[in-house]
């Protein structure tokens, strides 16, 4: 992918998406070939150290912490690249410069109403919007969206959809959609998967008009 | 040259014994992913029901066929009643099969008392066998045949009936199975008890060898263990393996080492869990 | 997070017991004040295990190993070096440590059912260690005639067992105090959400391994810490605390009072050594009522009692 590029990864299911995805992460070790990241060789980095050279992800099921408020979510997101992260000697809540962010995201993210109550209380739809909200919290390089609309309602979608859309080009976003309009949507590039290999590449139109993918999804036309 | 025969005979003896104990363990985890801490109990409680109708009936083979139906049956009381609770939480599985453990231990020890006892050994096999120049104990030669016997049975049972393809099909995918019709609610039942069963047997065969006591049920369960970890959990073959390696691994460091005897258990227990935690066969 | 009205109440709470535990063991026979001290100690190493167990999410079978280390340790030192507490003390928290460093390193390699199998066969090796190396265990037998320790101020001696059991009062209330530190920092807040969800934590850019072996090892001292406790208080140590018995049963503590609470351990503790010595004196059946209560909190109340009263009128 190229730096501010907005690809958009399909396929049938089974294609392996969501296995790229976890080889991208860290979640899983590739039996063979490389990932590069930002130019480096991330094969063998565990995903935090990944996520320390920019990386950030959802998960096709929503990963969140469902025992824990949503600001103590937030804050874990917020924390999670300082060093106090270690500190074993004071208050959690002593430190102003993270108390900050916590709350700026909270407003930007209009969760400050709902700031007490446990994510697993929250809607599907709210939960979903946290996961993306707490992946751009440190503003990454390369954010990855696993199926970010699946099981949302039209409404919501258009919601998230604009979520998607406002980080500006310093963040790159690689998306996993089964749903074709939000893709082309939100996408310059489009990427076809099929049983494990790119078998398209391109923009909206060059793909539409592939004759392989033609073949995966409509069974030949 | 004796010495290592008798050893190794001795080695493939116990082995036997804990392939009966952690075949059914083994099995149990690959199945329900239950750690059952108080299959150790199925043993003493085997080994002394076997002693008591042994003494009462004068028969060995009535004492060997009672004592694993009565087990067994335990078992299935337990899964039931117990266990099916706490399906998929490992750590109230350990504590609450700890407790059952510990009733199980104490009732034994009001019903049989303290003193450590052995099962008298059946008079058709209470003599010795000459090999060459070697003497071994029938009893222990015909006890590791009857394993060998017993693993046969247990492979072709899982292997080549329907029955065994029913478990088959429950531990690979236990929603499918019983989305094609099968009860796997029996089937889980029918394992745990065969498990136990076969636990209860190793606790009469065991007992004749090496005595039942206050304290058999934590020794067996920890050796049970080790044998289900290093062949790998959830594998009939691997239970002989592990079996076989760690029967025969503690008797010679009994007979070698004593001071360092323990440790031929745990050690490789823990080596093969920190390298490879599904054991030699075991599903990851 | 946690509002103020409530927060005061547990004050208050954390008062009254403690107010309650000193007036017991100043006005009770010396016999029940052992069983205190006994209880005492029991919940330091409750607390300790419930670091791993009920903020980090580990469920180690094999807790004892660092209780007996600390134990052995403190002993030794106590029989070959000096009397001082404060060495000793040292010394069998460092070697809870050392021993947590290194057995950590194996243990973390895996998760869930296999911890659980591996801490239980660290755990052993350990009482097998205990147990076969007599030239400096003592073997069997165990080391006996532990002299009890001095504190290093010259008009108090702990030879007394009211001040003894002032001192272990003092350790407990310290290891709260330092636990709940631990737990409301950042290092805590970790600990909580690693719990919760590991992947996702891994994800964020935490380094799992790393927060899981550091609350491993301090875990180990603590219970170290709450050995060297047990071998000034009984003059000897035997290799069954390092069995596997010793660490069921302070994970039955920590649950059955209530895992991921501060007090649960504690009253957990308090709870089963009391009943212990208390059914020990009239039953010989002591092992049966606690088999019972290990599957009947399972089934009855496996969030412990401490959450069963605390639980306030709503949510959480």
């Amino acid at each position: 992918m190229q730096a501010g590029e907005r690809r958009a990864l399909l396929g049938p299911n089974g294609s392996g998406k969501t296995t790229l995805f976890n080889m991208i992460g860290g979640q899983t070790k590739p039996t063979s070939g490389k990932i590069f990241l930002f130019g480096n060789n991330a094969t063998d980095d565990p995903p935090h150290r990944r996520a320390h050279s920019g990386l950030s992800r959802t998960f096709q099921i929503t990963s969140l912490f469902p025992n824990l408020s949503v600001v103590e979510n937030i804050h874990l997101a917020v924390m999670a690249r300082s060093p106090i992260r270690y500190a074993p000697h004071r208050a959690a809540e002593s430190y102003p410069g993270i108390m900050r962010e916590v709350e700026e995201l909270l407003a930007d993210w209009r969760f400050a109403g709902s700031r007490e109550r446990l994510v697993r209380d929250l809607s599907y739809g709210d939960q979903r919007k946290l996961e993306i909200a707490m992946a751009l919290a440190h503003r990454p390089r390369l954010l990855l969206l696993d199926e970010p609309t699946a099981g949302l309602s039209a409404a919501e979608t258009s919601d998230l959809i604009e979520v998607i859309k406002a980080p500006g080009p310093e963040v790159s976003i690689l998306m996993i959609e089964h749903d074709v309009d939000v893709a082309l949507d939100v996408a310059d590039r489009i990427s076809i998967l099929d049983r494990g290999r790119i078998v398209a590449e391109g923009t909206a139109i060059e793909v539409r008009s592939n004759q392989a993918v033609q073949a995966i999804y409509f069974g030949g036309s | 040259m004796n010495f290592w025969s008798i050893q190794l005979l001795n080695g493939l003896s116990l082995a036997m014994v804990l392939f009966l104990l952690s075949a059914g363990l083994s099995v149990i985890f690959g199945l329900m992913r239950i750690i059952n801490l108080a299959h150790g109990s199925f043993y003493l409680i085997g080994g002394y029901i076997g002693l008591t109708v042994i003494e009462r009936s004068g028969s060995f083979w009535f004492g060997l066929a009672i004592a694993p139906i009565l087990v067994g049956l335990l078992g299935v009381i337990l899964q039931r009643l117990l266990l099916r609770r706490v399906q998929h939480d490992e750590l109230s599985q350990v504590l609450l099969s700890f407790g059952v453990l510990l009733v199980c231990s104490d009732v034994a020890l009001t019903l049989w008392g303290g003193l450590p006892q052995t099962l008298p050994r059946p008079e058709a096999l209470d003599g010795t066998i000459k090999l060459g120049t070697i003497v071994f104990p029938m009893y222990r030669m015909a006890l590791s045949m009857a394993g060998i016997a017993v693993a046969v049975i247990l492979w072709l049972l899982l292997g080549r009936t329907k029955v065994g393809a029913r478990v088959r099909a429950s531990v690979d995918d236990e929603e499918m199975a019983r989305g094609i019709g099968i009860n796997t609610g029996a089937v889980f039942a029918g394992v745990f008890g065969l498990g136990a069963a076969l636990a209860g047997m190793a606790g009469v065969l065991g007992g004749a060898m090496l005595g039942v006591y206050p304290g058999a049920d934590f020794d067996v369960i920890l050796l049970a263990f080790a044998v289900v970890v290093i062949g790998g959990l959830g594998s009939l073959r691997g239970a002989l393996v592990g079996s076989l390696f760690i029967g025969i691994a503690n008797t010679l460091g009994n007979a070698l080492m004593p001071q360092f005897a323990l440790f031929t258990v745990f050690v490789p227990m823990v080596a093969m869990l920190a390298f490879r935690p599904s054991g030699f066969f075991g599903r990851s | 997070m946690i509002r103020a009205g409530s927060q005061t109440m547990r004050a208050v709470g954390a008062a009254i017991a403690i107010a309650l535990v000193v007036i017991a063991g100043v006005a009770l026979p010396p016999y029940y004040e052992e069983v205190l001290v006994d209880g005492l100690i029991n919940a330091v190493f409750a607390v300790s295990l419930n670091l791993l167990l009920g903020y980090t999410g580990l469920p180690s079978l094999g807790h004892a190993a660092y209780f007996a280390s600390g134990a052995y340790a403190a002993g030794l030192v106590s029989l070959h070096v000096t009397h001082s507490f404060w060495i000793g003390a040292l010394s069998g928290t460092a070697a809870g440590a050392i021993l947590g460093a290194i057995f950590g390193v194996v243990a973390l390699r895996t998760k869930g059912a296999y911890f659980l199998m591996i801490t239980l066969a660290l755990g052993q090796i350990a009482w097998a260690v205990a147990y076969s190396w007599r030239d400096v265990t003592g073997g069997d037998d165990g080391l006996r005639g532990i002299p009890a320790p001095d504190i290093g101020l010259s008009i108090v001696h702990l030879d007394g067992p009211r001040l003894y059991f002032v001192l272990t009062l003092i350790a407990l209330v310290a290891t709260l105090a330092a636990t709940r530190l631990l737990v409301g920092s950042p290092f805590g807040r970790t600990l909580r959400g690693i719990k919760d969800n590991s992947v996702r934590m891994g994800a964020l850019g935490y380094n799992v391994w790393l927060h899981r072996y550091l609350a491993f090892v301090m875990a180990s001292a603590g219970a170290g810490f709450a050995g060297v406790l047990f071998v000034y208080h009984k003059g000897f140590v035997s290799p069954d605390v390092a069995h596997v018995v010793t660490s069921a049963q302070a994970m039955l503590m920590v649950i059955l009072g209530g895992a991921g609470t501060l007090w649960g351990p504690v009253a957990g503790a308090m709870t089963i050594t009391v009943l212990g010595n208390f059914a020990s004196t009239y039953t010989l059946h002591w092992t049966l009522i606690l088999g019972l209560l290990y599957i009947g909190v399972v089934l009855i109340a496996p969030t412990g009692i401490i959450s069963v009263l605390a639980r306030p009128k709503g949510s959480r």
